[in-house]
């Protein structure tokens, strides 16, 4: 009898311990996070969430997929999923997944044309595009003699400019809309546009800015000497004036924060525009053009002042 | 090729390689010159193309047609560019300066790739104007722009451009014709080049066909100086060997031909000498013969006209015919001596056939009849042309022949037409010749019937004559014999016309009266001069006697100048005969009539008194030509 029972126990106990071991070693990570590429903006994204949430999560917590070999088990025991860009969004919402996904570093209209999760879990975004009023803000805070605003509308982007529009008039702006449909039609509408004094404000549409047109649209609003506002720190090294945009540090901060929501049980945050963001000047063509800008700092914290104080 | 010298083959083979190079290096650089720039003008039109495109993108952009006009005019101030066009992205044209090749096909919808068309005189260059991309290279750029990429081409309008080809076309005809210069030029320098360089090697090999040459006129001891080395080296070795061992066997074969005429001369002049010693012994047989023969005769002649009994008389006339005989066989040996010192010219004319035939058959006629054989001949009216006296020797002998060799039954002389020659024949139905003996019946001395060597049947020399004057006076002799079945002799003489009034002169003439005639003769021999002076007496000449010319002269002191004069050729005493003559023809007329009288039937003697135009007699003299002689020197005095 004792013999038996020291064995049984030994057998159990070691069962137990393995299994504990085991388990453990086979504890799954609370974050997943997709990316699409590894390098470049994700890159960027993916270390300063890592590092906002380096006291809450260790490194071994989070686990970092490539949204080309996406499988369904990688996504089994954790709490939280983040997509990182268009692509690792395309391919997280094909899997089923009960856990919340933050879809992060993507457009609006990206975000927007996912299906909607077949796993029932919840699924949200932080996308790139800033608020249309912080847009206008800076328009207001930047250039307040011009207190005119042209914008080129495509097929993609007439929802976007309807916004616009209203917050312009929120701000005392003048709106010049031309509406287009291709890409031949930019110089003609541009001419329109231009013909009186305005700030050119660039769309993402891309089948009016992209990387073929943007040499031309700035050759002319530079002709008409007119400032253009774009959305990336490239336009503005490109020739644009001024330029609104968010890293992809904040972007990943601010991912980081809604993690840690979540992971303290919190609910995912709804889809919401970047919260913090930089503002670019290109002093050339602020000297070309012959306009003299406050600092960029200034101009930021007057921008930040008017959206948390409230109106 | 196979008929060029040595010359034209290096020629060939110094010119042809150079000639193929100049060829291919020119065809091959040419061409690659005109083609880097047909390339070059290709790439200079794209560059330009380009570069207008670029320049021209904003203002097509912005439909600034101004500013597209202002750039293609500066394009077109380019020399080859002839034609500047700029179409919009809708096809319509926005600039279109100077001319284009209508041959060559334009687009209405721009091209979204560049593309090079080509005519014979135009280049057609057209290129896409594109927007420039300018990367907008922040991932926020990259990622707001990734959706909806752009489906259209950011093809703003086309450039086409037409570039002249002309100049390049100048250019390469200036090419070609360089390159075929330069072609013929280096032909021209290689070939004369050659020309030089070549001395080198047909030079020597020239000198070796000459040296050959002159080897082979039979100069041998032509040599090649030592020229290169190899096989030039060994080509002259071996022509001077090839030259050392002809003239080698050239010297083996004439000491080998001087070996063999040197024996050759010597039997010939053992040949000769031989000849030569019969002729002499001939002549000194004859000779140490005739004068005792000579003697004789006379003294026969002289009894013979004596009064004697009927005995004496027969016995007379036995010596008479013994002596004769002897004369007989004496003629034919001087005969054969004459012949063979060759001073025998005969006379030839035409004569009779027909009197010649009967005389010998008259001589002969005696003896057939005494053999109790019948001689007849066949009457002919031809005439002949031969030397009579001769003629009549050679008939003579062969009839005489026929009627000794036969036996009975008989001889016949006929004659035949044969074209425009006669054929004399002498048929015998004798004993014939057999095959064997047929040729040498003909030599001297041989008789087939006479082996004991009977003087009754003759020296066996009548034949050798016949065939020695057949030869001398072109008639052919031929035989044909069996024996037991008789022989035919026949001789071939050429046919005459008759002559009117023919000299039948056949030395027999009518004996003149030689009264009171005076005669001078010399003879060293007592005997014939006692026997010839007699003679002439009795035919009632005046004769003066002597042994030598002083003698003769103290006889002659008190005379009166002679009529003829008679000598014996050899004389004692310094003076021969000849000389003798002379003397005395200088001293009573050098038309003095004058003969020779000599036993010496050598040539020398026949030639000596042919060359002093004096008759010559040979002893034993015959009473009756001494005669006749007389008769025609005195007719002739």
């Amino acid at each position: 009898m004792h013999r038996a029972s020291r064995t049984a126990i030994a057998f159990l106990l070691a069962i137990l311990t393995s299994a504990l071991v085991a388990g453990g070693a086979w504890a799954a990570p609370a974050l997943v996070v997709v990316v699409g590429e590894r390098s470049g903006a994700h890159e960027e994204t993916v270390k300063a969430m890592r590092d906002a949430l380096l006291p809450r999560l260790a490194d071994a917590d989070i686990l970092i997929l490539d949204a080309r070999s996406v499988t369904k088990a990688a996504f089994n025991g954790s709490r939280v999923v983040v997509a990182v860009g268009s692509e690792a969004a395309k391919a997280v919402s094909t899997e089923a997944l009960r856990q919340p996904v933050l879809h992060t570093l993507l457009p609006r209209e990206s975000y927007e044309a996912l299906a909607a999760p077949a796993g029932g879990g919840r699924n949200s975004a932080i996308y790139l595009d800033q608020p249309v009023r912080r847009q206008m803000a800076l328009l207001a805070e930047a250039l307040p003699d011009w207190g005119r605003v042209a914008i080129l509308a495509g097929p993609n982007s007439q929802e976007l400019v309807a916004r616009l529009e209203t917050a312009a008039r929120e701000f005392q702006l003048l709106v010049a809309i031309e509406r287009i449909t291709s890409d031949r039609d930019i110089y003609p509408a541009l001419q329109r546009l231009l013909g009186e004094r305005a700030m050119l404000l660039a769309v993402p549409d891309s089948v009016i800015f992209n990387s073929f047109t943007i040499q031309n649209i700035l050759l002319t609003s530079y002709r008409s000497r007119a400032p253009l506002v774009g959305f990336s720190a490239a336009y503005v090294r490109a020739g644009a004036l001024l330029g609104l945009y968010s890293t992809p540090t904040q972007i990943g901060e601010q991912t980081a924060d809604a993690v840690k929501d979540v992971l303290d049980g919190g609910a995912l945050p709804p889809p919401q525009a970047p919260r913090a963001f930089e503002i670019g000047i290109n002093q050339n063509v602020a000297r070309s053009l012959g306009i003299t800008l406050k600092p960029e700092s200034e101009i930021a914290a007057r921008m930040q002042r008017r959206e948390t104080v409230p109106r | 090729m196979k008929h060029w010298g040595i010359r034209a083959r290096v020629m060939l083979v110094a010119v042809l390689p150079v000639l193929a190079l100049a060829i291919v290096l020119t065809v091959f650089y040419t061409s690659t010159r005109v083609a880097d720039h047909f390339e070059t003008t290709t790439a200079r039109g794209q560059a330009f193309a380009r570069q207008l495109a670029a320049a021209s993108e904003y203002a097509v952009f912005s439909g600034n047609t101004e500013a597209v006009r202002q750039l293609a005019a500066s394009v077109l101030l380019e020399h080859d560019v002839v034609g500047v066009r700029v179409i919009d992205r809708n096809g319509e044209t926005l600039v279109a300066n100077g001319e284009f090749d209508h041959s060559l096909s334009s687009f209405t919808e721009p091209l979204a790739n560049a593309r090079v068309l080509q005519s014979e005189h135009t280049l057609r260059v057209i290129e896409p104007i594109l927007a420039s991309r300018l990367e907008l290279d922040d991932g926020l750029s990259a990622v707001a722009l990734s959706i909806g990429s752009p489906a259209s081409l950011p093809l703003l309008g086309n450039v086409t451009l037409d570039i002249s080809l002309t100049h390049l076309n100048e250019q390469r005809n200036a090419l070609l014709s360089t390159g075929v210069g330069l072609a013929l030029f280096m032909l021209l320098v290689s070939t004369a080049l050659a020309a030089y360089m070549s001395r080198g090697v047909t030079g020597p090999i020239r000198q070796v066909a000459r040296a050959v040459g002159r080897i082979g006129e039979g100069r041998f001891a032509e040599r090649l100086p030592n020229i290169g080395g190899g096989s030039l080296r060994k080509l002259a070795q071996g022509v001077n060997e090839m030259a050392a061992q002809l003239a080698h066997a050239n010297d083996d074969l004439n000491r080998q031909i001087a070996d063999a005429t040197a024996e050759l001369r010597m039997r010939k002049e053992e040949a000769e000498r031989a000849t030569l010693a019969k002729s002499r012994f001939l002549a000194a047989a004859s000779h140490d013969l005739r004068q005792p023969m000579h003697a004789l005769g006379l003294f026969v002649a002289e009894l013979a006209q004596h009064q004697h009994s009927a005995a004496a008389e027969k016995l007379v006339q036995r010596v008479a015919a013994s002596a004769e005989a002897m004369e007989d066989l004496l003629d034919s040996l001087l005969d054969i001596s004459k012949l063979d010192a060759g001073v025998l010219h005969p006379s030839v004319r035409a004569f009779p056939l027909m009197p010649a035939i009967e005389r010998v058959m008259a001589v002969q006629r005696a003896r057939a009849e005494a053999r109790k054989i019948e001689l007849k001949a066949r009457a002919t009216p031809f005439w002949i042309t031969s030397d009579p006296i001769l003629f009549e020797r050679i008939l003579g002998n062969l009839v005489s022949n026929a009627v000794r060799y036969t036996n009975d039954g008989r001889v016949l002389i006929a004659c035949r037409q044969r074209g425009d020659r006669l054929r004399i024949e002498v048929r015998d139905s004798g004993v014939g010749i057999d095959a064997d003996s047929q040729e040498i019946i003909f030599q001297e001395f041989v008789q087939l019937d006479n082996p004991e060597r009977s003087r009754d049947k003759g020296l066996g020399l009548g034949l050798a004559i016949v065939h020695r004057l057949t030869e001398l006076l072109g008639h052919g002799l031929s035989l044909r014999s069996r024996p037991g079945l008789g022989s035919v002799f026949a001789i071939e003489v050429p046919i005459a016309s008759p002559v009117e009034d023919a000299a039948t002169d056949d030395g027999a003439r009518q004996p003149g009266d030689l009264a009171g005639t005076r005669v001078v003769l010399i003879d060293d021999d007592a005997l014939a001069r006692e026997a010839t002076g007699s003679l002439l007496s009795s035919w009632k000449c005046e004769v003066t006697a002597a042994s030598d010319l002083t003698e003769l002269l103290a006889a002659l002191k008190n005379c009166e100048p002679p009529h003829i004069i008679i000598s014996d050729f050899r004389l004692q005493g310094p003076n021969n005969g000849l000389a003798t003559i002379h003397a005395l023809r200088k001293r009573f007329g050098a038309d003095l009539p004058a003969a020779l009288i000599s036993g010496d039937t050598g040539a020398d003697t026949l030639r000596l008194a042919r060359n002093a135009g004096l008759p010559l007699l040979h002893k034993p003299v015959r009473p009756a030509r001494l005669r006749a002689l007389l008769n025609r020197l005195s007719d002739a005095g």
